[in-house]
């Protein structure tokens, strides 16, 4: 009967749609869309790389809003989605700071650069690692997630200075090519095939970001039930 | 052809690994609450127990 009722939860139908999205995302990345004239199949990274930085954002994103909630309210609930979104959000990172550089050695020439956008994703890497490092390095239950929080509204601000790089300065890094001004753009299919994997890359996104959230949720209350059975115990 | 699949196997195991991560977590809270369970249940049934 359990099997039956997880059945019937929303939750296993909407990872199952991200599974078979990511499958559809799969097929269009390496089929559907169309080979890049100049730089050939390897262009075709190009799909996994982009998603995967508009996942890391959005999930960076949803720390900062949390972290600020949680200053004005302090409600569990914000510290624990604010983990979560920088947790996910850091995996994305990974996979745009690894997936570019793949990607540039044959196109470039060299692995790394120190243009604005590498560098500021590279430092909001280092940011993210360090915010989780200190959650795991000071005691819960003290001023933890208060300075964790500040930090993330504050490392928050790298996001649209990220974003904005390619636009606002000549870099090396390809120029955008969603909401990049007239010289932007994509032939029909490759657009198809980048917008159906951002779809599946955000959907992950949310399902990781809710599974943490509610992991975290759980040991938050079991903290405490343990410790109200420990204080049980000494009475 | 080589980095298109070493670029894929990256994303796909960064995410996988985060997922197994995550499980074992998950089977962490999991024991945390077996212990939880039995050891309320030796408070209400042991020797202190009215």
């Amino acid at each position: 009967m359990a099997s039956t009722s997880s059945l019937r939860s929303p939750s296993t139908w909407v990872f199952a749609a991200t599974l078979g999205l990511l499958i559809v995302s799969l097929w269009w990345n390496l089929v559907g869309a169309p080979t890049e004239a100049t730089m050939g199949t390897i262009q075709r990274i190009f799909y996994y790389h982009v998603p995967s930085a508009a996942a890391a954002w959005t999930a960076l994103l949803l720390n900062a809003g949390a972290s600020l909630w949680y200053l004005v309210r302090r409600s569990p609930v914000a510290d624990a989605l604010a983990l979560a979104g920088a947790e996910v959000g850091l995996a994305f990172l990974t996979i745009v700071l690894i997936t570019g550089p793949i990607w540039a050695r044959p196109v470039w020439g060299v692995w790394w650069v120190w243009d604005a956008r590498l560098t500021l994703t590279l430092a909001m890497w280092v940011m993210y690692a360090s915010y989780l490092i200190l959650r795991q390095l000071t005691p819960p239950g003290s001023l933890q997630p208060r300075l964790a929080a500040a930090l993330a509204v504050f490392f928050a601000a790298d996001i649209p200075i990220d974003y904005m790089s390619i636009r606002w300065w000549r870099t090396q890094h390809p120029s955008p090519v969603l909401f990049g001004g007239p010289d932007s753009g994509l032939a029909p299919r490759m657009l198809t095939a980048l917008l159906i994997s951002m779809a599946a890359f955000l959907a992950v996104m949310g399902c990781l970001v809710w599974l943490r959230y509610r992991q975290e949720m759980a040991r938050g209350r079991l903290a405490a039930l343990r410790q109200r059975q420990l204080l049980l115990e000494e009475s | 052809m080589g980095s298109l699949i070493a670029a894929y196997t990256v994303a796909w195991g960064v995410l996988m690994l985060y997922v197994l991560t995550l499980a074992a977590r998950q089977r962490k809270l999991h024991r945390t609450l077996q212990k939880l369970e039995s050891a309320s249940a030796t408070t209400t049934t042991g020797p202190h127990a009215r």
